[in-house]
């Protein structure tokens, strides 16, 4: 180290007597000011302590390719802090002025090519260390995270057109690297090129008020107990959460114009109070169980998908598409999805008080419960497309629903055995009301009133029990005829 | 269903005729409920009536099945008219009370439905084999075409109807086909519903086709018209699960619709297309897609005369595609609104067209072609846009000649502001730059002679760079880089 790097150090030292505890030490980055600062960020870091800050000062004179550096932290709990935060809407973007640029680094001297540059502006191979208040622009990764760099935390940061933003291992093919506890908030993200913003193998990462625009892939996690919460995105090339492991929460999102919206694999998620509009795949596609790289929905052991609201998908695909046992998925709001507006595909699962509106194709309903012992109890769907409930399984009870302006069927109890349809409401559909196809044995229908649908009740299969039905057309001896299966 | 005797039928039509309509218009009715005055079925008195007349239908107040019948009109310049109108929102829907059913019709006597993998039945609604056939007021359900349009049925209007759950909605010829054997001129489709419809709603091989104000929630494939002259106005489709507008023809008007979710909004290939105005948010693949040729379908851009792609708005694109691609020279495309497009804003291919005043905000990502405004050919003006936020490169020239951009305001893009990747003689003159995290304005290896006066360039990364050559740089405001500085951040290869 040379002399200008010991009075650095002495200078941390007695900054440290006087304004901050004996654990917390500040060093400062700044060109311009050689005799109370370091030159560059590394040299910095390399003088801090555990528990130290390092503030960095906005570059000045010409500056505006900012420090072109790839930092190394090793030293834990270190806080490496710019000035400034990051905002931005969908038409306005402040951020830091203090710029790590990958262009021209060490790591990548000559450009940043075509696409962005080789290196990383951070790399962290400690624990507990914060990076705030940067831009950081034009890297392979701008945060690299090594195996073990737990407790990390990015904030206040915007980072633009790098490859990916926040990373540590590929969650498609871990090497086993794996960080812990990174949290990922209120930063900004845009013009990822062909990756991933935030990219992490570890458990406990929590990325929250964050705002992606335009971006390849947002969030793509591996690991249990995530939490994605209160995140914009605008505009996902792929998908903007992903999350493979147990115990995810995913909440109060805001996402525009996705590819696929939410995609998670594990078991025990929850998906809550996001909004979601105008995606090409699912919205919210949930695969619950042990596995998540191999689903088996009867290791599910619960989930809850609940207060979500969806608008618009276009790909033949779902709005809520809900694989697993056990599941509840309850007081969600799904209008004009391509296919159904909730598939709930498992085992003793509650579908409640979700309200479906213009959702489905032909052959594809508005909700489709595909298991067994299912509750699905007051929901409200109106103007499917085509059928509103159309049901593959045994013993599951549809009770206190509300069905209006089916394209064709209301309930359709296309196969499966005992099934309960209890107290509904089905009217002026297209087709008809009740429709208990060749394939359903066994069914139980009471209570329902089925009024002013092209036909109320249908069946071609066999009833249990048909009593306390109001209805004015059709019944138990009318063959089905707009929705007839053939077997 | 109780028959008419057709001689009191005829007998009925003609009271009718001289006591209410001049002789040139009678009205004929229907109603089973009231057989002494009105046909028991449509067929019988469209089969009654004289050119001209007008046949009201009425609802079947005692069976929620409808009519069920194929009913084929041979006579021109007919009304048929049920009762109601079609009106309908994201959560309501008033169809027609009177309901054409293709259940159990005569084509079609025993089913509609999904058997054997089949989503609606063998038959037509309406089959029109006239000119100048008006059908309106009806709720038409579960046939194979609500309506089909023989070869030669001009002149034919659709209005106020609802059409639930058919294959195809209105249908004269498969437009992939090229079945030139069924053309139907100046059709008029407008103020209808379409919904649960598992091929196009409205599907028609003729010239000056109208299909305005018409409500589609959840279309499969929307509207596909081949033929000139068409105009697709002021509609509005909810989800559409491939195409939503799809036109084959020259002199094309789209225009004032409004499209959510619609995988494939807009596509219209073909001569001088007008798109304006319309509304698109959501599109996983192109937005609007213009390809313009004096052979429609063609691939010669060159021969494009010109066209208009002006004042739509276009908020979120998410499948690696762009949101405006116009394909064709002479274009112009202007006052253009484009935000969150995960390729180009706006990508346009052609020589001698003309991209003015459109503003693109947020655009651009993923593969290095995506460019916020992005031109292709020679002899074009950019001028007065301004691209804001670009996730990469702002305005890239990626080849052509003689290219002018002049006022343009670029600003905040993830790269470079204006980016000269090649072509000789291109023209940057008087745009702003500023605030861009690459190269303000970057003159590539490739790019020859290029004249860059009178721009105001600053807070970039590096405010100038140049890696080709240029014939004139004066009267720029800039405090880094230059003429001798290299270009680093978006680097053109020779």
């Amino acid at each position: 180290m040379s002399r200008h790097g010991i009075r650095l150090a002495l200078g941390g030292l007695l900054g440290l007597a006087t304004v901050a505890p004996a654990t917390a030490a500040t060093f400062c980055v700044d060109p311009d000011d050689p005799a109370k600062c370091s030159a560059t960020i590394q040299e910095a870091v390399d003088l801090a302590g555990p528990g130290d800050v390092v503030t960095i000062a906005r570059k000045g004179g010409d500056g505006s390719r900012g420090y072109r550096e790839n930092v190394v932290v090793t030293t834990p709990n270190l806080t490496i802090t710019g000035k400034g935060r990051a905002r931005g809407s969908l038409t306005k973007e402040k951020c830091p002025p203090v710029v790590l640029d990958g262009c021209e680094t060490p790591d990548d001297p000559a450009s940043c090519g075509s696409n962005a540059g080789l290196g990383s502006a951070f790399a962290i191979d400690a624990t507990g260390v914060t990076i705030e208040s940067l831009t950081i622009r034009h890297f392979r990764n701008a945060v690299l995270l090594a195996d073990g760099a737990d407790d990390a935390t990015v904030r206040g940061t915007c980072f633009v057109a790098n490859d990916g933003a926040v990373f540590n291992d590929e969650v498609d093919s871990p090497t086993g690297s794996a960080v812990d506890r990174l949290t990922v908030e209120r930063s900004l993200f845009r013009g990822t090129i062909d990756g991933t913003d935030v990219e992490i193998v570890g458990d406990g990462t929590v990325v929250r008020k964050n705002a992606f625009f335009v971006t390849d892939e947002g969030v793509y996690l591996r690991g249990a107990g995530a939490r994605v919460e209160g995140n914009e995105f605008v505009t996902c090339n792929d998908d903007c959460i992903r999350v493979k492991g147990p115990n995810t929460v995913v909440t109060e999102n805001e996402i525009e114009s996705a590819d696929d919206a939410i995609e998670l694999d594990g078991d025990n998620p929850t998906v809550t109070r996001n909004e979601v509009r105008g995606s090409d795949d699912d919205n919210v596609n949930v695969d619950c169980g042990a596995d998540p790289d191999d689903v088996d929905r009867a290791t599910c052991t619960g989930g809850l998908i609940a207060d979500n609201e969806i608008v618009g998908n276009s790909d033949d695909d779902q709005g809520i598409d809900a694989e697993g046992d056990h599941l509840v998925v309850r007081d969600n709001r799904a209008d004009g999805t391509a296919q159904a507006g909730i598939r709930y595909s498992g085992d003793n699962g509650t579908v409640t008080g979700n309200q479906i509106r213009r959702a489905g194709k032909p052959f594809f309903a508005a909700m489709e419960i595909r298991g067994d012992d299912n509750q699905v109890v007051g929901n409200t769907i109106i103007l499917p497309a085509s059928a509103a409930i159309e049901t593959f399984g045994d013993r599951n009870t549809f009770r206190k629903n509300v069905i209006a302006q089916g394209g064709t069927s209301g309930f359709f109890q296309r196969d499966g055995t005992a099934n309960v349809i209890v107290d509904n409401k089905i009217k002026n559909c297209h087709g008809e009301g009740i429709n208990n196809a060749l394939g359903a044995t066994d069914t139980v229908i009471e209570n329902n009133t089925a009024t002013g649908n092209r036909t109320d009740v249908c069946n071609d299969g066999t009833i249990a029990s048909f009593t306390g039905n109001k209805l004015d057309t059709g019944g138990v001896a009318t063959p089905c005829l707009v929705e007839k299966i053939d077997l | 269903m109780k028959p008419v005797h057709p001689l009191i039928a005829g007998l009925c039509a003609a009271v009718i005729a001289t006591t209410a309509e001049p002789a040139s218009a009678a009205k004929l009715c229907v109603d089973p409920a009231k057989p002494a005055k009105c046909f028991g079925t449509i067929q019988a008195a469209v089969d009654a009536a004289a050119p001209g007349d007008t046949v009201t239908v009425a609802p079947l107040k005692t069976d929620p099945q409808g009519y069920r019948e194929n009913v084929v009109v041979s006579t021109p310049s007919l009304t048929i008219q049920g009762k109601g109108k079609a009106k309908g929102s994201a959560a309501r829907e008033r169809c027609p009370t009177t309901v054409l059913d293709g259940c159990e019709t005569a084509v079609d006597p025993t089913v509609c439905g999904r058997t054997s993998g089949t989503v609606s039945g063998t038959g037509s609604g309406f089959t029109i084999a006239a000119t100048g056939v008006t059908i309106r007021g009806f709720t038409i359900r579960f046939f194979l075409n609500g309506i089909l349009l023989n070869d030669g049925a001009d002149d034919a209007t659709v209005r106020d109807s609802c059409f639930v759950s058919n294959r195809w909605g209105v249908f004269s010829a498969d437009g992939a086909s090229l079945d030139a054997t069924a053309m139907a001129d100046r059709l008029v489709v407008e103020r209808s519903l379409f919904r649960n419809t598992s091929n196009r709603e409205v599907e028609v091989f003729g010239n000056d086709v109208v299909v305005q104000r018409n409500v589609l929630p959840i279309a499969e494939d929307g509207v596909e018209i081949r033929g000139d002259r068409s105009r697709i106005a002021d509609n509005r489709f909810e989800t559409c699960n491939d195409r939503c507008i799809t036109v084959l023809g020259h002199e094309t008007t789209v225009a004032g619709n409004v499209i959510n979710s619609g995988d494939r909004p807009i596509r219209v290939s073909g001569n001088n297309p007008t798109v304006r105005e319309n509304e698109i948010f959501a599109a996983p693949v192109n937005a609007i897609e213009i390809i313009c040729d004096v052979v429609a379908g063609g691939s010669d851009t060159a021969s494009c005369t010109g066209g208009l792609v002006a004042d739509n708005e276009i908020h979120g694109q998410s499948d690696d595609r762009d949101g405006i691609r116009a394909l064709g020279s002479n274009l112009t495309i202007a006052e253009n609104i484009v935000i969150g497009v995960s390729r180009s804003g706006i990508h346009f291919e052609g020589d001698g067209g003309l991209i003015e005043e459109n503003r693109v905000v947020r655009s651009g990502t993923q593969a290095s072609a995506s460019v916020a405004l992005r031109v292709e050919g020679s002899d074009n003006r950019i001028v007065d846009n301004d691209v804001r936020l670009a996730g990469l490169v702002g305005i890239e020239n990626v080849a052509g000649d003689r290219n002018l951009y002049r006022g343009n305001e670029v600003a905040g893009s993830g790269r470079s502001g204006i980016w000269i990747r090649a072509g000789d003689a291109n023209e940057v003159i008087a745009n702003t730059v500023e605030d861009n995290h690459g190269e303000g304005v970057n003159n590539g290896a490739p790019a020859t002679n290029t004249v860059i006066d009178d721009n105001g360039i600053e807070g970039n990364r590096r405010d100038v760079c140049n890696d080709g050559t240029v014939a004139s740089f004066t009267g720029n405001a800039f405090a880094t880089g230059g003429l001798a500085t290299s270009c680093v951040v978006d680097v053109a290869v020779p």
